[in-house]
């Protein structure tokens, strides 16, 4: 413990070096922005931000899209109660209380509540972040190639079971992901497969153009496809926050505290990521909270719940990215390619060879939350006028950071074609209501588990049960499954909340 | 067979064709085998039977419920049934946007970055029926100058120059003074 509270202070004192500290800002000011935005949604903004780290320093790198991932739950939550507009869908349950309380004149003690809900579960967050990276990575440290393929597996399906939507279509979704990971040289044979006599084929398809394409490109051909036809908004000139009172909080203390804990706990579980936190979260404080039976009416409970729970998710969702490697929604998935871009994989080893790195990530989060408070609680009126840039010309805007991240990663217009395509392609599954996270998801895990499992077929001889065998790869199989039958018991739960 | 349902399952069609060619064609790959090791067709196809196997089960659950859509997981935990009101959709919108961008692919190495962004930009802008002139290319201009900064003279991000005499705009950027 004393060892992590060391690397900690040592993370807090690399993290407030001018250039750690410039990308903090930059990066919670984006996350902000990308919230408020109801066009750009938070893996999006994530992913675009990606091209831009090229060049930059790896910690300063993933500092960057650490603040905006964690900034970006937080800043949807002003356009949905002042303007019935949520910027993400993380922010849909905030329509319920938080726009509900704006609409009962008090919209400032609503952004009060959410400003206090981010801070508590985002701290939670970071100090869950910071105590469970470390023993889990060093658990991990004893996992053999089955251990880590049933983990890459489960890590890929639990986002195919939980989400909206066909099971099935999830499935071809995740299985296009891994199938476009495979097209290039075999890493057994060094044989081609799937280039089709393409030269840029044969070096593989790098996962950052399915990446930028599908959900870059995609996004803003689904909304081109609507004409760009945003409702105008009602001017809020009076846009403030207050703070809620001690009193007030105290009377909130054990929903916040358990809130945040949902929130943190989901976060673990990966693929599901802050929207299925906060929903969840809601959904619980509805059917088991002192208030429950006010939920909707504008009750700081319904502020509070979605709130603390999406932001402390963040902290959950890292500690697997870091201490296994695998991300568990697409923005840590765009922070894994960030990762992956500059020669580090994530996983047990990234603690004992870039601890330094780790703990001023982990630092960064502390000072970022910090930061991210002040600046919602000063500069909100600033933050919301971003709403009145037609959505014509950030659109335009996202499409020209789309073709750069495109021309930058090899130099060829051929990754242009290519991420076009995958642009067409995600909007494509967009109109016929296949996710997207899944395809990205195959698309980044899909040589780890062609690996592990060509390791694990060639040591085992070829021998499939020993996924099932082994103690620790059959319990993942074991938890794989039941993730797997959540689906099927929907239609109980769906009796459940409906009844409330 | 209506139409709404024939709509409904030609995806998973396509889908079972699809992957039927690409199983057929993973066993052109070329190599010499190992005893004892895997092929390097059978991770691709283990992924192109998940593919079809899935296709198949939406196929054949369309055509008994008729073309009903299925709900997740997440879907239990709605409070309010969707209300949303249907969006009127453009599809021409999007084929527009999809031309032009295979026009700046297929411009931007001719014209070079800063000039093929410029006119890109103002023409997406106007395929998304804006049409306030002085924003359309006042913001193009602003936006490509920005990008051009910031790409070229700060990120170091090699862009296309463009083929003479469209490359003398992009030479003209690096006459900034760089950051570093």
């Amino acid at each position: 413990m004393i060892d992590i509270v060391s690397q900690l202070a040592d993370g807090f004192v690399h993290c407030l070096t001018p250039l750690n500290m410039a990308m903090l800002l930059i990066g919670i000011v984006i996350g902000l922005l990308i919230g408020v935005l109801p066009g750009l949604t938070l893996v999006m903004g994530v992913t675009l931000a990606l091209p831009f780290t090229y060049k930059m320093d790896v910690t300063a790198s993933i500092v960057l899209l650490t603040a905006m991932y964690v900034s970006g739950t937080y800043g949807g939550a002003f356009t949905a109660i002042l303007f019935r507009i949520p910027g993400e869908p993380i922010d849909v349950p905030m329509l319920w209380d938080g726009y509900t309380m704006g609409r009962k004149g008090r919209p400032a003690k609503a952004l009060g509540w959410t400003l206090v809900a981010a801070l508590g579960g985002g701290l939670l967050s970071a100090v869950v972040m910071v105590a469970l990276t470390q023993p889990l990575a060093r658990f991990a440290l004893r996992f053999s190639s089955p251990e880590y393929f049933v983990i890459v597996m489960f890590g890929l399906l639990s986002v195919v079971a939980i989400g909206r939507g066909s099971l099935a279509n999830a499935f071809i979704s995740m299985s296009v992901g891994i199938l476009i990971s495979s097209v290039g040289v075999d890493p057994v044979y060094g044989t081609y497969r799937f280039t089709f006599g393409s030269p840029i084929l044969a070096d593989g398809i790098e996962f950052l153009v399915v990446m930028v394409g599908a959900y870059g490109v995609g996004e803003v051909l689904t909304r081109l496809e609507t004409g760009f036809a945003t409702k105008p908004l009602d001017k809020i000139s009076n846009a403030r926050t207050e703070l809620p009172t001690l009193k007030e909080l105290k009377e909130i203390k054990g929903m916040f505290l358990r809130s945040a804990v949902i929130g943190d706990l989901i976060g673990l579980l990966p693929g599901a990521g802050a929207t299925i936190a906060s929903f969840v979260s809601y959904g619980i404080e509805a059917r088991f909270g002192k208030r429950r039976d006010q939920m909707g009416t504008g009750v700081a409970e319904g502020i509070v719940a979605p709130q603390s729970a999406a932001t402390a998710s963040v902290g959950g969702a890292m500690v697997h990215l870091l201490a296994l490697g695998i991300p568990g929604s697409g923005a840590t998935a765009v922070i894994l390619g960030a990762f992956m871009l500059h020669g580090i994989q994530p996983g047990p080893q990234v603690l004992v060879k870039s601890a330094d790195m780790v703990y001023t990530v982990f630092a960064s989060l502390f000072l970022g939350l910090a930061l991210m408070c002040a600046i919602g609680y000063f500069a909100i009126r600033p933050l919301v006028k971003i709403l009145d840039f037609p959505e014509a010309v950030v659109s335009a805007y996202v499409l020209i950071l789309c073709f750069i991240g495109a021309l930058s990663i090899r130099n060829n217009v051929t990754d242009l074609w290519l991420i076009i395509g995958f642009g067409v392609l995600g909007y494509g599954f967009e109109r016929l209501k296949f996710p997207i996270a899944p395809l990205v998801l195959g698309a980044i895990l899909g040589p780890i588990a062609e690996e592990t499992f060509m390791n694990t077929m060639i040591s085992f001889s070829n021998d499939w049960t020993v996924f099932f065998t082994r103690p620790i790869s059959g319990t993942i199989v074991a938890l794989t499954v039941t993730v797997l039958l959540l689906p099927f018991v929907q239609r109980l739960m769906r009796g459940v909340w409906r009844g409330l | 067979m209506d139409k709404a349902l024939f709509g409904s399952i030609a995806p998973y069609v396509v889908g079972l064709a699809v992957a039927a060619a690409l199983y057929i064609y993973s066993g052109t790959f070329e190599y010499t085998p190992r005893p004892g090791t895997l092929g390097p067709e059978v991770w691709p196809r283990l992924a192109i039977l998940l593919i079809a196997a899935s296709c198949l089960f939406e196929l054949t659950r369309r055509l008994i419920v008729g073309g009903k859509e299925a709900t997740g997981f997440m879907e239990a935990f709605d409070r309010e049934p969707q209300t949303e009101q249907a969006q009127p959709v453009y599809p021409r919108l999007v084929i527009g946007g999809v031309v032009l961008m295979a026009f700046y692919a297929v411009l931007v190495p001719i014209l070079g970055f800063i000039l093929a962004t410029f006119l890109f930009l103002a023409a997406f802008m106007y395929v998304g029926n804006y049409r306030a002139h002085g924003v359309v290319w006042g913001a193009s201009a602003a936006v490509t100058i920005f990008c051009g900064i910031l790409f070229l003279r700060i990120a170091y991000v090699s862009l296309p120059r463009g083929i003479e005499p469209f490359d003398r705009l992009t030479d003209a950027f690096f006459a900034i003074p760089s950051l570093w």
